[in-house]
């Protein structure tokens, strides 16, 4: 091993044994619960997002029909 | 400190996430949130931003789970939201010695209830290391904090950081006779 891996074992070990850094629990519970609340909005939304383009679909297809239906009608008429 | 380690994430983890699963949310939080506010801690050298970029990180998880790709590897996408943001931050790249010294002995000392002695002086000794580290460059002490203080392998902090892995070797290497020639400096103040 070279002087150079010993430097940087060393000071690796001594990074290592810096103290942990403790996440108050204040902040962790506040970071949680705003994090789930916008992972659920998130989901909401992609459901929301589905709904509407299901409704504009079927709008389209209902409109359509009706549409075939009248000019089906004008030219029998 | 106290690692992750990869035997302790659940396999199927990113893909409960990837269905939006808020217990798989919960899982990651409890595995990641303390490394990633550490990093973020020392990375930064602010508490106040270090509580505002921790608390950014966990949000955008929570915007991009659905969209992560299958193949991602959740602890380096974390580590490198948290860094990215640190990056946006970029004024606050120079950390502020003192403050970092103040942390140091938070850290140890009011964290952690009584003051004994020995206590005090690993506080010293911690700060000191603490204020070299702060004076290195920001790219030299993110690559060091990611391998030497996260455990991150060097490939994984290159996935992190954007570079190749030669180059995060590199990195490491000039982090480390960085650090080595200023902490005698550090030692004798």
């Amino acid at each position: 091993m070279t002087n150079d891996d010993d430097l940087a074992l060393d000071l690796d070990r001594r990074l290592r044994a810096l103290p942990d850094v403790p996440l108050p629990p204040a902040l962790a519970a506040h970071v949680h619960a705003r994090a789930h609340a916008e992972l659920a909005a998130r989901g909401a939304g992609r459901l929301a997002a589905f709904a509407t383009a299901t409704a504009v679909v079927s709008a389209i297809a209902v409109y359509l029909t009706w549409a075939v239906r009248f000019l089906s009608a004008l030219a029998g008429g | 400190m106290t690692h992750v380690g990869a035997a302790e994430i659940p396999s199927d983890l990113l893909a409960r996430l990837r269905a939006g699963d808020a217990a798989a949310f919960s899982a990651a939080y409890e595995l990641h949130a303390g490394p990633i506010f550490r990093f973020l801690m020392r990375l930064c050298g602010r508490r106040e931003l270090a509580e505002d970029l921790f608390q950014e990180t966990w949000l955008r998880l929570a915007r991009h789970a659905r969209r992560l790709r299958p193949d991602t590897e959740l602890r380096p996408w974390l580590y490198a939201v948290a860094r990215n943001l640190v990056r946006s931050h970029a004024r606050f790249a120079v950390a502020d010695a003192a403050g970092v010294a103040a942390l140091a002995r938070w850290w140890y000392l009011d964290a952690r209830g009584a003051e004994p002695e020995n206590a005090a002086v690993a506080a010293d000794e911690a700060a000191r290391l603490e204020r070299a580290l702060a004076r290195l460059p920001l790219a030299g002490r993110e690559v060091l904090l990611l391998v030497a203080g996260e455990g991150l392998a060097v490939d994984e902090a290159a996935r992190v950081l954007g570079v190749t892995p030669e180059a995060a070797r590199q990195r490491l290497h000039r982090a480390r006779a960085e650090l080595a020639k200023s902490l005698p400096k550090e030692d004798e103040s």
